[in-house]
């Protein structure tokens, strides 16, 4: 009774213009405006992937001006 | 309750005088077909539309070549030439005579023919006409000769025929143009009912019966489309259609990608309905029906007859399950469910079994595959209408259409749904078919309802024409102080402060902050409370181009210590009377302002270049666990957003504007910004709560213009300014916070005299008001909550699915909004970051989406309406559940002020259970069993809360926000026992106990309320007769005096009170007195729930049932049972309006009373509860059939019984009423019951005493006739009775102004009169009739 799911839950961590982190469903097509970093897994994997990389907060533009 | 009026489906055939048939014998009818009949009898022949077969031929054929074929295609299918009879007591058999063929009217000729026009009016005359089934045949056939083709049209009642015999029909008819021979084969359309009436009885149908147990279980929850607002599921007979076409070559694909994959083009239809019940309904477990053709024998595909079932499946899919998945899925489930057929009517009943709540129906929405028909050269067009049965709610039809495509048909109910979102279904339906069929891979996730120019229209924010400069806020508001330096900024308390006081003092400030090291992303926090001085400090802050972090002082300690560490602040200002809340050993500057120099600073502006991207402000929110979120947002989209709300607003330089938010909401910051920002002033509170009346004095005195509220304070002021009459006139008020209800906004709207309401939304992650809700006072609108509108500025606002899919409108999604109005993050927490502001799919230049965690659905005008939070939607025992929902209804009731509901564990029970939390309106007190029985009348069972808790005020947060947290635990009522003061209530209080078989109880307890009932009071009384033989009191006494007390002084009273049979059910109340004339056996308490719905303003009074009270006599007349409640009406409404209910048997008691009392009064309404007929049983001129020996026997068993009863006396009276056909039906009867004959009598509770009842009933019933008389009769009947084929009485026979019977679902016979949905119909009935 219960179709099969084909998708297992794979996700990316994936980064914008401005160095900015999130995480896509590897499943659905990449938005406009980012890219995929190296690092996959489930969601919870690459959100804590993110906590470990994404240092600094400040957007590319901005650390660029204060520097 | 009555054997006689719910007569098993199992009993044997009984033989009966043939009246009607002739020489024929008459068969039984089958379950579908009883219910047919049922509903036809009760008014309601649409339900089951009828069958219509039209074919034009070709000029080619003669008109006697058609004429024989028809003849001969009516001698072949008996089910053409089906005749009805009703036997004696109501039951329904069918038979039917070989050379009794239906009638064939000829239209024109040859030489004559009708024009088009006038043929097709004579067609649609003859395809509407009514049956009657008692005095002809079950079809009629008509043949028109027009000017280019003959029309050959058949016309069917439903009770013999389906769509797919329409199918059989059209393919014999042209064989037998063409001169073929009908394959030959028994056609056993008679024999149907018969054979499903033995079928029943094998071990085959429970084995079916139990695979549908299983399947469904007992916490069901049907599948449909989203219905409207408020429907609460109770549909009216109106129904409406959207038809709908799929084009050839879509077809051609679907049948294609069917072929490949080796499956029936249909399943990729019924998968694709799954597919569009799953998105809309937004769950992955369905519960849906098809409708089968069921004809999967040979033979079966040669007769015709009602063959067709509703199946019900069961799929639990999820997003990621592919298209082709579900269609094998569903192919295997059919299957298999095809195996395990169950009569749908019975299987309702059998599932439907739960005796105290009522149940929904197992299957909403049903799906329908018509397979196309049979063509020939010989026919140019053949119709056969797409008339689906309308006995579900919602229902989709599709069959292949002439043009090579399909035909698609919603047919639903038009209470419950709303038409344009059905049309957008349809709509949705065919893309979902389009998508499907692109591949095999294609996942439910994978299929776009919306297309992107629709999704560009509903995402779109408010229309705004203005170019937005780069400037941060602070030069905005500086610039004024250069231009209007004298002009008032701020007002408050005495102080007012112009623009370039303010600016100059800012500009001091600022200049030391930029000493203490204050620039870039570097933040201050501003731990004062709200006042020029922290506006100052705000000002100064950004100008040094740090970000400030509002801390209000009087916050809890533990929370703002938590900021300032977060938050890294370098600097901190506040007062030198606040330092003790300030926590050590934080490496920051403490500047007590009230003790600062800055007459040295220069008070010209620092000459700071802020960057878009460099930190405005810190905002820190509530989680809704844990810590407070720090929220950080930059100067570039705060600009952007404030110079749009500028403009959305109308703000100017002559704004003047009350800001009561609190400074701990980024909302607060928006509007004192706002106006300052524009040259105009702010009259800033000097606490942080005005009372009503401070607050619109301090309006008026200030000649303020615009005033933003939190939702929650909105109330208070708007009932005080009604109350007083005392609102200033304004231009514009704005709130926000909270969900706004109907009844607050309609007060806000009357009381505040306002030109322009703003309701605002948005979470401080999308910076401040990002969607506003503007409109004139006075607005309406559907839904729990006031709509939150459209986006603001540059942002765009998405209804989203799990799957980040737009919702289609009225679908409820998660609000998402993107765009570049949005914070840049949580400060410290990148993870959260990154799991809130996603990636935006839908943007064409990048950028990120903020989930909101809020439900929310788009509105017909693409405005987004608030529905709950997502964590605010529960799960009780199978039903989702939107808490706010409840709420809303808890607002509607005159006196709740704020109204809150939670799911929590029940102490007691450890299950979890609905909490409301009231607080009444100012000068109201509540009561909290009359908001319960509202609730009753205004939500579904499984959505009334279990404890309602009355609060002085809802526990808030520090940012006035609702705390969840801080809700009490509903407390169990204490009981105190009040003990006896004197021997009569000692003497009753055992009495109780020892019959109730409770504890202790208390002299104030309501017999009902302790567990008491019919039995247990008629048991207490003769109980009471035999030791104290003089006491006359009654079962009434005891229900309108029900505690120990007031039945003790009854007693005590004696004659003068005792001896009624009339129960007071409401005594006061402006209506008409309603008389509730019971059922057999039945209290009236039964009605309690009914007379709880209608309120207090309808007065009611029940009467006790005969066969429960004091003084019967056997076989007594229906004009003598109801001689003591004419005489009763008589003197308490003699010549007053008054209405009478009448339940089961009850219904003719109520008719023969109104009957008598004819003039006397103004009877405005009688209104009758599933009244049925006596069955066939005893009734006079039914004559039993014994096989050889039997009726012996049978006497035999009884004279052996009658020895050994202990009625023996009450059984002998009886019987010795009886002539000798009655005493032959007892016989019959007797040996019809499975059970023995009992002998547990005569205790009231007995089986033997119920059984003596029902036979004594039986004798008075047959007896009695009913007699025309006009009087207004609205009648109901249970779906269960329906389902049964129970023998319903349709009051149009009797009476002139009665009405077709209205169906109530999901109830029976015995539990219509505690049903929701029955309460509501009769309650507007009721007020129809006033």
């Amino acid at each position: 009774m219960c179709a099969a799911e084909i998708s297992p839950e794979s996700w990316s961590v994936v980064k914008d213009g401005e160095d900015r982190y999130s995480v896509w469903p590897d499943d659905k097509a990449l938005p406009v405006g980012w890219s995929k970093e190296p690092n996959s897994g489930t969601r919870d994997a690459c959100l804590q992937k993110i906590k470990m990389i994404w240092i600094d907060p400040r957007p590319l533009g901005l650390r660029r001006a204060m520097a | 309750m009555n054997k006689f009026f719910a007569p098993d489906q199992a009993n044997n055939p009984v033989a009966v005088e043939d009246r009607d048939r002739g020489t024929s014998k008459s068969f039984p009818l089958t379950l579908a077909q009883k219910r047919i009949w049922s509903l036809e009898q009760i008014g309601n022949n649409t339900v089951f539309p009828l069958q219509v077969l039209s074919v034009h031929w070709k000029p080619t054929v003669a008109l006697d070549q058609v004429q024989n074929a028809l003849v001969k295609l009516t001698e072949h299918h008996s089910a053409l030439r089906t005749r009805f009879c009703r036997f004696a007591g109501g039951r329904i058999e069918q038979f039917s005579n070989a050379g009794d063929l239906p009638p064939i009217e000829t239209l024109g000729s040859d030489g004559n023919p009708l024009s088009l026009i006038e043929a097709e009016q004579q067609r649609s005359a003859f395809v509407s006409r009514p049956f009657d089934l008692l005095n002809g045949v079950s079809s009629r056939c008509q043949l028109i000769r027009s000017k280019d083709q003959f029309i050959t049209t058949i016309v069917l009642h439903p009770i013999v025929c389906d769509e797919a015999a329409l199918a059989i029909l059209q393919r014999d008819l042209i064989a037998l143009i063409h001169d073929e021979a009908l394959t030959a084969s028994v056609d056993d359309s008679l024999q149907r009912g018969f054979c499903e009436e033995e079928w029943l009885e094998t071990k085959d149908f429970s084995t079916a019966l139990a695979y549908w147990r299983d399947l469904i279980g007992e916490e069901y929850n049907a599948t449909t489309l989203p219905t409207r607002f408020n429907a609460s599921g109770y549909a009216g007979a109106r129904r409406r259609h959207a038809s709908f076409n799929i084009d050839a070559a879509l077809w051609d694909r679907i049948q294609l990608y069917a072929k490949q994959h080796h499956l029936s083009a249909d399943m990729v239809l019924s998968a694709a309905y799954a597919v569009l019940l799953a998105r809309y309904s937004g769950t992955y477990d369905l519960l849906q029906g098809i409708l089968l053709s069921n004809r999967q024998t040979h033979k079966s595909r040669q007769t015709i007859c009602r063959a067709e079932q509703i199946l019900p499946l069961k799929l639990q899919l999820t997003s990621s399950a592919r298209v082709l998945d579900i269609c094998h899925v569903l192919t295997a489930d059919i299957a298999a469910g095809s195996r395990h057929i169950v009569p749908f009517e019975r299987l309702v009943q059998e599932i439907q079994t739960h005796e105290e709540r009522e149940q929904d129906a197992i299957v909403k929405s049903l799906f329908e595959y018509r397979e196309p028909h049979v063509q020939s050269a010989l026919v140019s067009d053949a119709l056969s209408p797409l008339a689906p049965r309308s006995d579900v709610e919602l229902a989709l039809v599709v069959a292949p259409n002439a043009n090579g495509g399909l035909d698609g048909l919603f047919d639903y109910a038009e209470d419950l749904y709303e038409p344009a979102l059905i049309e957008r279904a349809a709509t949705h339906f065919g893309r979902i078919l389009a998508q499907a069929v692109s591949g095999p891979g294609v996942r439910i996730k994978d299929i776009e309802l919306i297309a992107g120019d629709e999704l560009d229209i509903l995402s779109a924010p408010y229309e705004d024409e203005g170019v937005n400069d780069d400037r941060p806020v602070h030069e905005h508001i500086a610039a004024h102080a250069a231009r209007t330096p004298d002009k008032t900024a701020i007002i408050y308390a005495d102080e007012i402060w112009s623009h370039a006081r303010l600016d100059q003092n800012a500009n001091r400030l600022a200049h030391r902050l930029i000493e203490l090291g204050v620039g870039a992303d570097v933040s201050v926090a501003i731990a004062v409370k709200r006042s020029p001085e922290a506006i100052v400090g705000i000002l100064a802050t950004l100008k040094a181009g740090g970000a400030y972090i509002p801390v209000e002082p009087d916050h809890p300690t533990t929370r703002n210590h938590h900021i300032l560490r977060d938050g890294a602040v370098k600097v901190i200002m506040t007062n030198s009377w606040l330092l003790d809340r300030i926590p050590e050993g934080l490496d920051a500057t403490i500047l007590q302002l009230d003790k600062l120099d800055l007459s040295k600073e220069p008070d010209s502006a620092p000459n700071v270049r802020v960057h878009k991207d460099q930190l405005a402000y810190i905002m820190y929110t509530s989680g809704s666990t844990g810590l407070p979120k720090g929220v950080a947002v930059e100067h570039g989209p705060l600009t952007h957003h404030m110079q749009n709300t500028s403009r959305v607003y109308g703000m100017s330089a002559a704004s003047r504007e009350l800001p009561f938010l609190p400074f701990s909401s980024d909302g607060g910051h928006e509007r004192w910004m706002n106006p300052l920002m524009e040259g105009g002033s702010i009259i800033l509170p000097d606490q942080p709560l005005w009372t009503p009346e401070e607050t619109l004095t301090a309006m008026r005195k200030h000649g303020a213009n615009n005033a933003s509220i939190p939702t929650t304070y909105l109330q208070q002021l708007a009932e005080w300014a009604d109350l007083t009459d005392s609102a200033p006139p304004m231009r514009l008020y704005s709130f926000g916070g909270e969900g706004l209800a109907q009844p607050t906004f309609d007060l806000l709207s009357k009381a505040l005299k306002s030109g322009w309401l703003i309701n605002g939304y948005g979470p401080t992650e999308t910076i401040m008001t990002p969607m506003v809700w503007k409109v004139r006072a006075g607005q309406k609108f559907e839904g729990t909550y006031a709509p939150i509108g459209r986006a603001v500025g540059n942002r765009r606002v998405y209804v989203l699915d799990p799957d980040l899919n737009p919702c289609p409108i009225g679908v409820t999604g998660e609000l998402y909004i993107g765009g570049e109005g949005m914070a840049r993050g949580y400060i410290g927490k990148p993870d959260t970051t990154a799991d809130r502001f996603i990636p935006d799919p839908f943007s064409k230049e990048g950028g990120r989406l903020y989930r909101s965690g809020d439900l929310t659905r788009w509105r017909e005008d693409g405005t987004v309406e608030f529905v709950g939070r997502v964590d605010h939607q529960v799960k009780l025992r199978g039903y989702r559940i939107e808490l706010g929902e409840i709420e809303a209804a808890l607002l509607q009731h005159d006196g709740v002020g704020e109204a809150l509901v939670v799911l929590r564990d029940d102490e007691a029970t450890k299950q979890k259970i609905l909490v409301a939390y009231v607080v009444p309106k100012q000068g109201y007190a509540l009561d909290i069993t009359e908001i319960h029985s509202a609730l009753e009348r205004s939500l579904p069972g499984y959505m009334v809360p279990s404890a309602i808790v009355l609060l002085k005020s809802m526990p808030i947060n520090p940012n006035s926000k609702l705390d969840r947290f801080a809700l009490p635990a509903p407390t169990p009522v204490k009981r105190t026992i009040i003990e006896p003061e004197n021997a009569t209530e000692e003497d009753v209080l055992e009495l109780w106990q020892q019959i109730l078989n409770i504890g202790p109880i208390s002299v104030e307890d309501n017999f009902f309320a302790i567990g008491g009932n019919s039995l247990g009071a008629i048991r207490i009384l003769s109980a009471l007769r035999q030791r104290k033989p003089q006491n006359r009191t009654t079962i009434a006494d005891l229900f309108n005096n029900p505690t120990v007390r007031s039945f003790a002084k009854i007693i005590e009273a004696g004659d003068g009170q005792a001896g009624s049979e009339v129960i007071v059910l409401r005594a006061s109340g402006t209506k008409p007195m309603l008389y509730c004339f019971p059922g057999l056996l039945v209290s009236t308490r039964e009605y309690v729930k009914l007379v709880d719905y209608l309120g207090v303003d309808q007065p009611a009074t029940g009467f006790i049932c005969y066969s429960l009270s004091e003084q019967k006599q056997v076989g007594a007349s229906v004009d003598e049972i109801i001689e003591g409640y004419v005489d009763y009406i008589r003197s308490h409404s003699k010549g007053q309006p008054c209405y009478f209910l009448g339940w089961s048997w009850g219904g003719l008691l109520a008719y023969e009373a109104a009957r008598r009392l004819g003039n006397e009064i103004d009877l405005r309404l009688i209104t009758m509860a599933d009244v049925c007929d006596l069955g066939t049983e005893f009734a006079i001129g039914s004559t039993p059939r014994f096989k050889p020996g039997e009726r012996q026997q049978l006497h035999e068993m009884v004279q052996e019984w009658l020895s050994r009863t202990a009625m023996r006396a009450e059984w002998d009276r009886l019987l010795g009423v009886m002539d000798a056909d009655t005493y032959d039906q007892f016989l019959r009867f007797v040996g019809d019951e499975k059970d023995d004959l009992p002998t547990d009598g005569p205790d009231i509770s007995s089986r033997e005493h119920t059984f003596w009842i029902l036979i004594d009933n039986a004798l008075i019933f047959r007896r009695h006739q009913l007699q025309p008389h006009d009087v207004a009769i609205h009648s109901w009947a249970a779906d269960d009775s329906l389902n049964r084929g129970l023998n319903l009485i349709d009051w149009r026979r009797y009476s002139p102004r009665a009405n077709p019977a209205e169906i109530i679902s999901g109830t029976n016979h015995l539990h219509v009169i505690g049903s929701q949905a029955f309460h509501s119909r009769l309650a507007h009935r009721l007020t129809e009739a006033l």
